[in-house]
């Protein structure tokens, strides 16, 4: 597979908190890639790093189809198709969930009027949100459509790059079923998504390749169902055997 | 009190009313999106009150009250748009900026209004209304300047409404007034979006300016006034919708008109403040606010 997005070197520290440190990969186009790892070794932070929101890195570089993008704005790189989900469901809450995905349309596209609800109206399908939710305020939503209204979000923006941070975390089965038929959905139609996930099942059934992270450093990388039987990764996971 | 009497205080009341939440929904929006108290709004008010008097009295009669009713707005908009890069942009990652920007939208306030003295003067001026006389409604005669503000005032924070609904650009400043970090990662523009919020509020309180300005003497310090009335209708009816402090500032319009008649002018700012405590006392959010924010 290509680099279609390449990391090197990137690098976060707080203080003497080194967060993400000296982390490389490669994803080919249309692949999933899985990020798995204890709480706090960095994944989302790594996903900040990659979008700069809330903040950039302290140093690495990051390609996109062989373009350097680690120096653009968010604004540039959400226009190149660089989008992302939030392990919270953040939304526009008062906002109804129509006005949630027309200003991701809006931003996104530039377009207006009956052309952006016709792309809203185009993701909501694509996700499989219900669009008698559509003018409903945002944050009168269950969990689960909550969810999935952020992804229709994420959708109508165009990614050809898309973050997912714990799309699954506090759904119940049969939801996190649906989860999984969406990102495989959405791969499908070419997105390259990197997926952050608890839900072991969820990211070895979907992950093409499997990442996983500790205090912040990658410690593998390779074939999802090799990875999770490397013992480095058990012991991340598991602690050290007595 | 016989109904004529009752309901010509109504009107002025509503008329009051009107002007207080042209004045108010400027500070209202910005605290709602940006989370600062504007203390600058008031001398929008006086500046765009000045801009008003110099366009409308070099021109004269209503061609030059029209003219000050198009040119105050934009120049204060752009005033506005390019102080939020001085007075709250530098600010805006300090965990202290509420309490930065109360700073520096004082300073911005009181050079205002030096310039205003220095340009224009100590003396006070008036705007020359664009209308005359009297309207017969039912037997009963209504200013002409007063309907005209009532109408141009229902019809400017209807425009408001209708742009932070419904349209395109109105829709992200809502967004980035909500969730700031999930806006940024929507790719939007926020500190542009936050500049357009402090434009707009500043048009608006230009709007207010120019009508009050037509039926008070205006000088610098005129924009004290405005500002207190301005914060006592966002206190007194809080921030959860648009539309809380305009039902407020048509209370606080009402209250003030019925109190002027009843008690005299000099205790109807005592009586605001009274009721004010009140409402305060029972409903620290305002009268209608919930504990949250909202545009």
């Amino acid at each position: 597979m290509s680099d279609f997005l390449k990391i090197q070197g990137l690098g976060k520290s707080f203080g003497a908190l080194r967060a993400v440190h000296d982390m490389s990969f490669s994803v080919g186009k249309g692949e999933i890639l899985g990020i798995a790892g204890p709480n706090g070794s960095g994944k989302s932070t790594l996903f900040n790093l990659i979008t700069k929101i809330p903040f950039p890195a302290d140093s690495g570089q990051i390609f996109l189809d062989g373009k350097r993008i680690d120096r653009l704005s968010n604004t540039a790189l959400t226009k190149l198709g660089v989008i992302r989900t939030f392990q919270r469901e953040a939304l526009f809450g008062s906002l109804s969930c129509i006005d949630n995905i027309l200003v991701a349309v809006e931003q996104t596209s530039g377009v207006r009027g009956r052309e952006a609800e016709r792309l809203a109206d185009e993701a909501s399908d694509i996700v499989g949100f219900p669009k008698n939710f559509h003018n409903m305020p945002a944050a009168a939503l269950p969990v689960f459509y909550q969810k999935q209204l952020m992804i229709t979000t994420a959708v109508a923006q165009n990614p050809r790059v898309l973050l997912l941070d714990e799309p699954a975390s506090s759904l119940i089965d049969s939801e996190i079923d649906w989860v999984r038929d969406a990102i495989m959905t959405l791969n499908k139609r070419g997105i390259t998504i990197l997926l952050i996930e608890h839900i072991l099942s969820l990211l070895t059934g979907v992950s093409d390749r499997l990442l996983v992270m500790e205090q912040g450093q990658k410690i593998a990388l390779g074939d999802a169902a090799e990875v999770i039987r490397d013992p480095v990764v058990i012991e991340a996971f598991l602690g050290k055997p007595q | 009190m016989e109904l004529e009497t009752l309901l010509y205080i109504l009107v002025s009341g509503l008329v009051l009313g009107g002007l207080y939440a042209l004045m108010a929904i400027g500070l209202s929006v910005v605290w709602t999106t940006i989370g600062v108290f504007n203390f600058a709004h008031g001398t929008f008010v006086a500046l765009g009150a000045y801009i008003a008097w110099q366009v409308s009295s070099s021109l004269g009669g209503a061609p030059g009250f029209l003219l000050g009713a198009v040119i105050a707005p934009i120049s204060l908009f752009i005033i506005g748009y390019a102080l939020h890069y001085a007075l709250i942009k530098p600010f805006e990652r300090n965990p202290n900026i509420v309490l930065l920007s109360v700073i520096t939208t004082l300073a911005a306030a009181s050079i205002i209004e030096s310039l205003i003295q220095l340009i224009w003067g100590p003396r006070e001026k008036q705007i020359e209304a664009p209308v005359s006389g009297n309207l017969e409604v039912a037997g009963l005669s209504f200013s002409a300047q007063d309907i005209l503000t009532f109408v141009v005032t229902l019809f400017i924070l209807a425009l408001l409404a209708w742009f932070l609904k419904r349209s395109g650009t109105g829709r992200a400043m809502r967004a980035a007034a909500q969730n700031r970090e999930a806006a940024q990662l929507m790719g939007f523009n926020v500190t542009h979006l936050y500049a357009l919020t402090i434009g707009i509020a500043a048009a608006t309180a230009a709007i207010a300016g120019l009508f009050i300005g037509s039926i008070r003497f205006i000088n610098p310090t005129f924009g004290v006034d405005p500002l207190m009335k301005s914060l006592i209708v966002v206190i007194f009816g809080g921030v959860a919708h648009f539309t809380s402090p305009i039902l407020a500032a048509f209370i606080v319009g009402l209250i003030e008109a019925f109190s002027v008649y009843l008690f005299g002018l000099y205790w109807a700012p005592s009586i605001l403040f009274g009721l004010m405590i009140i409402v305060l006392l029972i409903k620290p959010e305002g009268l209608f606010g919930f504990q949250r924010k909202t545009l």
